[in-house]
């Protein structure tokens, strides 16, 4: 799991990397536009899930060793 | 001041990068999520085990108390030690696991909500790159280029961007001479200016000889099967080859060309290099072709969304059960129905005195014959029909279209209407006709099939009892008490030949005092009575968990000492067969089960199978 989330981090932070790279390259109006509508939020969701996904790994991780232990 | 050209390059690295993010972002969250699974398989896998251990502990137990009926020395505190140990364990592991699914059923519904976003957001995104594309296009066709950037073509190759401002929609069509980006023809009237003589896109003088436009076919609607095909075939280039420059216009009009060319014999270029009204109107016609295309291809461009919606929506469905079945919201046997059902009573010894329907209660007079209702909190019978001479039980919720009738011998009929009453009892000299009742509002109806079991004894009485619907579950009250000397002292079994029904009669030790119970089984689905071998002031019950071998049913029993639960919780399921009739009745004791087994969350298919396994 923690190799799978850490997966999801490494995407989410080459997408913002890329599409930072990207950004200069554009008219300011077409930029502009593509990234308050697509990318920021793009970036947004992912930003609100990663602790969800921790949250999880956490739990399940507690869980583990008690219920092993029982 | 010359324009400088936008980089279009960027904007397949942009496209790329989005793509990118889609499916490995949707690829890490799958193996997340199995990885998550597979975690609480194991910590099923573990309560599992620990529910075989109780179950073992269980029977060892029981097998000590039998011992110990005959021999009253024998001491069964080992066993019951061990027996409590294992639901210790069990309950412990249970509870776990519980917060574990919990969990995981949270992360699902965060999970989903963001896989929505995100794919609305990049399908958004590629529609506005699309979108985008043919902005920068027509943008770079009014630029300047550099020589050096100036492609054979005549369009602008792509060329280190500027954050020069994008020329409005106006700016563009005005004054637009050269590679218009849609490679559409304008109106007749321009034709000299969408291809100008000498032009890098057609090099080729224009010939007046307009007399050669004679003999074509008249103008006429375009084929639209052809429209189709060409459309469908550009789509299908567009989405194999990804987002290319100019990919989308080239097809466009390639596959115009070619249909122009079939329908008219006359290529597009041949066809510019022509004058006169003739001309126009073929003219106009290859506009046509051109923009029905266009409006083919969104069309099915919105099918295809419309089926990618809907396969959304299915795998939404199949993701929604998922949650469920992971949350445990959705039982198994969710809504169930009992339907058809009629229980006759016979050999009450004209004993019932009345029924006070208004009041909702059966009034019992004194004497050895007691039938009552019980209601959903599983109290009436209990409390006042056993112990008062003038037994008052009471039913609750007395209303609806669906009933129970009870017969006694003088034919007189007592109709029991009742909407979502849980139990319904029916006793006699200490032995009981229980049945357990739910969601009678779904309706009963008249007798149409019936199943005569025998007379359990001189006093005693018969059932008979009609279809029962596909699918039922019948849930009991659960109500507990602290009891103590209940025994099963035997039991015997009738099976229909062909299986269909059988019928149990269970003598219990309830404080020394031999009770009966009959409980019967038709078409998979209990229904009968059953020793409930606890009340007020005893300790322990039996709980009975029939399953199906070799085509009769077999029965398993659990017993505990300590707490147990009345009302003899029953729960029978049913699945449908081939036939259309009940296959197989799993009969689920659900309070004390629910201690056994724990856990239903196993699909309609695997449940009767499972309970067959654990009964081994």
């Amino acid at each position: 799991m923690r190799q799978s989330i850490n997966s999801f981090r490494n995407n989410v932070r080459q997408f913002n990397s890329n599409a930072d790279a990207i950004r200069p390259s554009w008219p300011d109006n077409v930029g502009n536009a593509f990234y308050r509508d697509i990318i920021q939020p793009l970036k947004a969701e992912a930003e609100r899930l990663e602790p969800h996904m921790e949250e999880l790994i956490v739990t399940l991780e507690q869980l583990k060793p008690q219920i092993d232990a029982i | 001041m010359p324009r400088s050209v936008v980089d279009l390059a960027k904007l397949n690295e942009l496209d790329a990068t989005i793509r990118s993010f889609d499916s490995n972002t949707g690829a890490s969250m799958t193996a997340y999520y199995h990885s998550a699974r597979n975690l609480l398989s194991q910590f099923d896998a573990k309560l599992n085990e620990l529910s075989i251990t109780l179950q073992r502990a269980s029977e060892a137990l029981r097998r000590c108390n039998s011992i110990q009926d005959s021999n009253p020395m024998k001491s069964c505190a080992s066993e019951e030690a061990a027996f409590n140990r294992a639901y210790r364990r069990y309950k412990e592991c249970e509870e776990l696991v519980k917060k574990a699914r919990q969990a995981i059923f949270e992360y699902s519904n965060y999970a989903a909500e963001f896989r929505k976003s995100k794919n609305d957001l990049c399908s958004r995104a590629s529609a506005g790159l699309k979108h985008v594309e043919s902005f920068v296009m027509d943008y770079n066709d009014n630029a300047t280029p550099s020589t050096d950037n100036v492609m054979s073509n005549g369009i602008p190759a792509v060329s280190p961007s500027t954050t020069s401002s994008i020329p409005s929609s106006k700016e563009q069509n005005n004054g637009q001479t050269m590679g218009d980006s849609s490679m559409f023809i304008k109106g007749g009237e321009e034709i000299d200016h969408v291809l100008p003589k000498g032009s890098p896109t057609n090099p080729i003088a224009i010939d007046m000889e307009s007399d050669k436009l004679e003999g074509l076919p008249p103008v006429t609607a375009p084929d639209n099967s052809a429209m189709s095909e060409a459309a469908a075939g550009i789509l299908a280039a567009l989405a194999a080859g990804g987002l290319v420059f100019g990919m989308r216009e080239m097809l466009l009009q390639q596959k115009t060309d070619e249909i122009f060319e079939k329908q008219y014999g006359i290529s597009r270029t041949e066809l510019l290099l022509k004058s006169g009204p003739k001309q126009k109107e073929y003219v106009a016609a290859y506009n046509g072709i051109y923009k029905g295309l266009q409006q083919e291809m969104k069309e099915q461009q919105k099918k295809e969304i419309f089926n990618q919606i809907q396969q959304k929506k299915e795998f939404l469905t199949l993701e929604e059960r998922r949650i469920n079945e992971l949350h445990g919201e959705e039982t198994l046997f969710s809504r169930e129905l009992v339907h058809d059902t009629k229980i006759e009573v016979k050999n009450l010894e004209n004993q019932i005195a009345s029924i006070d329907d208004g009041k909702k209660r059966i009034v019992v007079p004194s004497g050895k014959t007691k039938i009552g209702g019980l209601s959903g909190d599983g109290l009436s019978f209990m409390k006042e029909g056993m112990s008062s001479k003038e037994r008052f039980i009471t039913v609750s919720n007395l209303l609806g279209n669906s009933q129970v009738t009870l017969t006694g011998d003088n034919g007189k009929e007592y109709v029991f209407k009742n909407e979502d009453s849980d139990i319904f009892f029916v006793a006699h000299d200490g032995s009981y006709v229980k049945r357990y009742m739910r969601d009678f509002s779904q309706g009963f109806s008249d007798v149409e099939t019936s199943v005569n079991l025998p007379e359990i004894n001189s006093t005693g009485y018969s059932n008979k009892m009609t279809d029962v619907d596909s699918t039922l579950l019948s849930v009991s009250a659960e109500k507990k008490y602290t009891a103590e000397g209940v025994r099963v002292v035997n039991k015997t079994y009738h099976i229909n030949q062909d299986g269909s029904a059988w019928t149990k009669v269970v003598n219990a030790s309830i404080g020394g005092e031999v009770r009966t119970g009959v409980s019967m089984s038709y078409k998979g689905a209990e229904i009968g009575a059953e020793v409930s071998a606890a009340r007020a002031g005893l300790k322990e019950t039996y709980i009975t968990a029939p399953s199906l071998k070799n085509g009769s049913y077999s029965q398993s029993e659990y017993g505990s000492s300590g707490e147990a639960n009345v009302g003899l919780a029953l729960s029978a399921g049913t699945s449908k067969a081939k036939d259309g009739t009940n296959e197989i009745g799993v009969k689920v004791p659900f309070a004390k089960f629910s201690v056994v087994y724990g856990k239903f969350n196993l699909s309609e298919k695997e449940f009767p199978e499972y309970i067959r396994k654990q009964l081994k």
